[in-house]
């Protein structure tokens, strides 16, 4: 069995009264593609945050690598190598598309702290090449704001990858998108993870999606996980069925 | 000597309540409509000059300063009504700088305005005859007018909280404080809603304004340290609470009452640091929202 | 494109240049005025335009380069140029701490807190009678060379220039797209690797640095620094000038600055209600022309050579994007 590459271990987030997740415990294998689903409010994205730096677990540790990462700012993490996607596409709108992987790359690479060469020249192949990974090279000059939603979550995947992160969190990943944009994501995403290895964790409400993209499964409900493991075996889980796959989907 | 403070105190506690009067005005304005209304100081010398005119107008008798307090109000508030419906109104949907911008210009504009109607000298308001005398405070004399003053800023006070607590409308702006969006998914209308607090705003501005010009000088340049001081309370107090503003005038004016006595170059700048450090320690002062 | 704008501000320098010879000395007084303004607001976009924060505070630094040259002349009795040299630095050192302290806070919170610490430091200045001259202000003595109005005129043009064509590398480097991403979504510059308060201090700080050049140069050219310089209605000159420019083009600041300043100028000397004019001024632009002048002018270039749907890249109008603006 590969090493953890992202652990969550009993972690808790309350907020004021309310317990959002519920001692979690999960770990995301190196070079493993996994799926967290549950019904709207289980905690999903709370359990993302926490993942990427932008919560603090109440209690409990997150492990990157086998380091403590909690407490650790996002720009630190996405330079440890652990990038995401927002559940609301967050991309720049004013910028170009262009401009918006290039600076993903600066940043990544240290090369803001120059001040005095031109921008605009810089890391333009690289550009591109990311750009013909989520097949976005013709809205090269578009303003990221005017893209369709879709568009918009494409762009989005060519910013996280371009910090050529090991761990890939996404937050809803293919919400909103028609069937071809969706089963295009399935095939970039699979493409990532057998070629460059990446170990991606991802919530979900399209089941599709999730069993045509996922090698492991973990099912929250309110906070808690309540069962985890391939997927055959999830599909088959009474509780899980009661819970969230039974009363919307006919096996 | 204590009678000499506690003289400066009440005077302290009148420009307090002075203050108050036209910082909840600004408080109500910033907390509703998010914007920090740079014209709220010319609003308050418009009236100052509106009141010296009445007040001339009825040769300095009681009935020309009575009228001067329901007038010169109201005449700022619909000034104020239609600031907001021409020139804020329509850029409603754009970044708060251009709002903010706006109030700008209505401050020189008014600036000169006054200059123009009325001209650049000096004017004064003297007290209306009865209440141009003085009681006896411990021995000290101590100016009836002031007292005045204070006994307006406290029924100010208890009849907006009344009106927040008890009216409709103070209840829509309550929750507008809290969550303007909201406010407006609920089928509350939004624009006029705006509208109104802006008068509401102004009228009290204007109000102040009317009140303390016998008190201050009626001349250019009035409208700059009350917005300053404006603003000093709206922060310490919490934007968008009343509660919170008087309480904010009350030490502000105290304060700087004393502090004239004391440390007369500190307690100019005691404003500015206390400013600083609400917003640096607890950034929605003492009763307001979550910033 | 980057080459075009170089040889047009290339251009523009060298008439520049060639002015002292085509005009009189009372309008290269003013024009003096226009670069001091041009660099002022240019440096003040840093912040606004280029990175989303909107500062009310930068009078101060303006105010303090200027008080740098009177203080070391009337304290230390060093010389002119050594002034304006450090002028940047000490302004520069005061934008950093009061970024330092500010970041924490945003939109109009942050705004009002720049402009306390502002008043806070016009206050200081403008109470500490024994070191600063209090209200009285501070003189500053030109020396003989520079009296000479072409020879401070040319030292004023170079300056002015050098430090714009510094500001428009910064803009275009990564440091300066960096501050553009945080401008469009702060939280997203940060998921992509930037520490997003470091760079907004360091914009901060540079913007600072460059308003109290501006500072000084004014303060010479005037021979006196003046409390007045640092308060906050001054604060609201550079703001003005960038939004009647343009906030989102580099040279939208330099040409509201030279439309502020010759209206300033002409509408103080020929008309009794110079506020009522430039008030009313202000309102037309703020609401008619939000992009400013260079701005709506660029949005109509592109828009008519607009050829598909494949265009060139366009300025976004002032409230698309990010939804914000919503006065709620």
């Amino acid at each position: 069995m590969s090493a953890p590459i992202l652990e969550f271990d009993g972690v808790s987030k309350t907020f004021g009264g309310f317990r959002a997740v519920s001692e979690i415990k999960i770990s995301l294998q190196k070079g493993e593609i996994l799926a967290v689903i549950g019904p709207n409010g289980a905690g999903k994205s709370t359990l993302l945050n926490m993942g990427s730096g932008a919560l603090r677990p109440t209690t409990g540790d997150v492990r990157h690598e086998g380091t403590s990462i909690v407490g650790y700012s996002a720009n630190r993490l996405v330079h440890r190598g652990i990038a995401r996607s927002f559940q609301i596409t967050s991309i720049f709108p004013r910028m170009t598309v262009t401009e918006n992987v290039r600076i993903a790359l600066m940043a990544r690479r240290g090369r803001c702290r120059h001040f005095l060469r031109p921008a605009h020249r810089l890391l333009n192949s690289e550009v591109d090449e990311l750009l013909a990974q989520v097949r976005m090279q013709g809205a090269r000059n578009r303003l990221a704001g005017q893209l369709a939603a879709g568009d918009r979550k494409r762009l989005e995947f060519a910013i996280a990858l371009a910090g050529t992160p090991s761990v890939l969190l996404l937050d809803e990943p293919t919400a909103g998108m028609s069937g071809d944009e969706r089963a295009l994501v399935v095939d970039v995403l699979k493409e990532v993870n057998h070629r460059l290895g990446l170990s991606i964790l991802f919530t979900e409400h399209d089941i599709d999606m999730v069993f045509a993209l996922a090698q492991r499964i973990a099912v929250m409900h309110q906070g808690a996980l309540i069962a985890e493991g391939a997927p055959e075996s999830v599909r088959a889980d009474p509780r899980v069925r009661e819970v969230y796959l039974g009363k919307s989907h006919s096996a | 000597m204590i009678i000499d403070i506690l003289i400066q105190l009440l005077s302290g506690v009148s420009r307090g309540m002075v203050l108050f009067v036209v910082a909840s005005g600004l408080t109500l304005i910033f907390g509703v409509l998010r914007i920090p209304n740079f014209c709220h100081g010319s609003l308050y010398m418009l009236a100052a000059f509106v009141t010296y005119s009445i007040t001339t107008a009825f040769g300095s008798s009681n009935a020309g300063f009575l009228a001067s307090l329901i007038v010169a109000p109201l005449v700022v508030a619909l000034f104020g009504a239609a600031i907001e419906f021409f020139l804020l109104r329509p850029i409603a949907g754009r970044e708060h700088l251009y709002q903010l911008m706006v109030t700008f210009a209505i401050t020189l504009i008014v600036a000169d305005g006054i200059k123009l109607i009325w001209g650049g000298s000096y004017r004064s308001v003297g007290y209306p005859p009865m209440l141009d005398g003085s009681l006896s405070v411990l021995g000290r004399p101590f100016p009836e007018y002031y007292v005045l003053v204070i006994v307006a800023g406290i029924v100010i006070a208890a009849l907006l909280a009344l009106m927040i607590e008890r009216t409709r409308f103070g209840r829509v702006l309550s929750a507008a404080v809290i969550d303007p969006e909201m406010v407006g998914a609920l089928g509350i209308n939004v624009p006029r809603l705006y509208t109104m607090v802006f008068a509401l705003g102004a009228l009290l501005a204007g109000f102040g304004g009317a009140l303390a010009a016998p008190i201050g000088s009626v001349s250019l340049g009035i409208d700059n340290s009350i917005i300053i001081e404006s603003f000093a309370v709206v922060i310490i107090g919490g934007s968008g609470s009343i509660v919170g503003a008087f309480a904010a005038a009350l030490i502000i004016g105290i304060v700087q009452a004393l502090g004239i006595m004391v440390a007369p170059r500190l307690a100019i700048a005691f404003i500015f640091l206390a400013l600083c450090a609400v917003l640096l320690l607890r950034p929605q002062g003492l009763l307001g929202r979550r910033v | 494109m980057a080459g075009k704008s170089v040889t047009v501000f290339a251009l523009v320098v060298l008439v520049l240049a060639a002015m002292p010879y085509a005009t009189s000395e009372s309008n290269l007084f003013v024009l003096m005025d226009v670069l001091i303004a041009i660099l002022f607001a240019t440096a003040y976009n840093l912040v606004l335009g280029q990175t989303g924060l909107l500062s009310f505070g930068h009078a101060a630094y303006f105010g303090l380069g200027a008080y740098t040259v009177a203080l070391l002349q009337g304290h230390l009795g060093l010389p002119m140029l050594v002034g304006i040299a450090f002028g940047p630095f000490v302004a520069g050192f005061f934008a950093m701490l009061v970024a330092l302290l500010t970041v924490r806070l945003s939109g109009m919170y942050f705004a009002m807190l720049t402009l306390a610490f502002a008043q806070l430091i016009y206050t200081i200045i403008a109470e500490w009678y024994s070191f600063t001259g209090g209200d009285n202000g501070l003189p500053v003595t030109v020396p003989d060379y520079f009296f000479v109005t072409t020879h401070y005129f040319y030292l004023t043009l170079g300056i002015v220039a050098a430090s714009v064509f510094l500001l428009w590398l910064i803009v275009n480097s990564p440091f300066g797209v960096a501050l553009l991403a945080i401008r469009e979504n702060p939280q997203r510059a940060s998921f992509v690797g930037l520490n997003v308060k470091l760079y907004q201090v360091a914009a901060f700080t540079i913007s600072g640095a460059f308003s109290g050049l501006a500072g000084a140069l004014s303060g010479s050219l005037h021979q006196m620094a003046f409390p007045s310089m640092l308060y906050w209605t001054e604060s609201a000159q550079p703001v003005l000038m960038a939004l009647a420019g343009g906030i989102h083009t580099f040279f939208g600041p330099a040409v509201g600055a030279a439309i502020f300043t010759i209206l300033n100028f002409y509408v103080a000397s020929y008309s009794g209600y110079p506020l009522l004019i430039f008030g009313i001024v202000v309102l037309l632009l703020v609401m008619f022309l939000p992009e400013g002048v260079v701005g709506t002018l660029r949005h109509w270039v592109s828009r008519s050579r607009k050829n598909g749907p494949e265009a060139v890249k366009e300025t976004a109008p002032a409230d698309a994007g990010a939804g914000r603006g919503t006065r709620a």
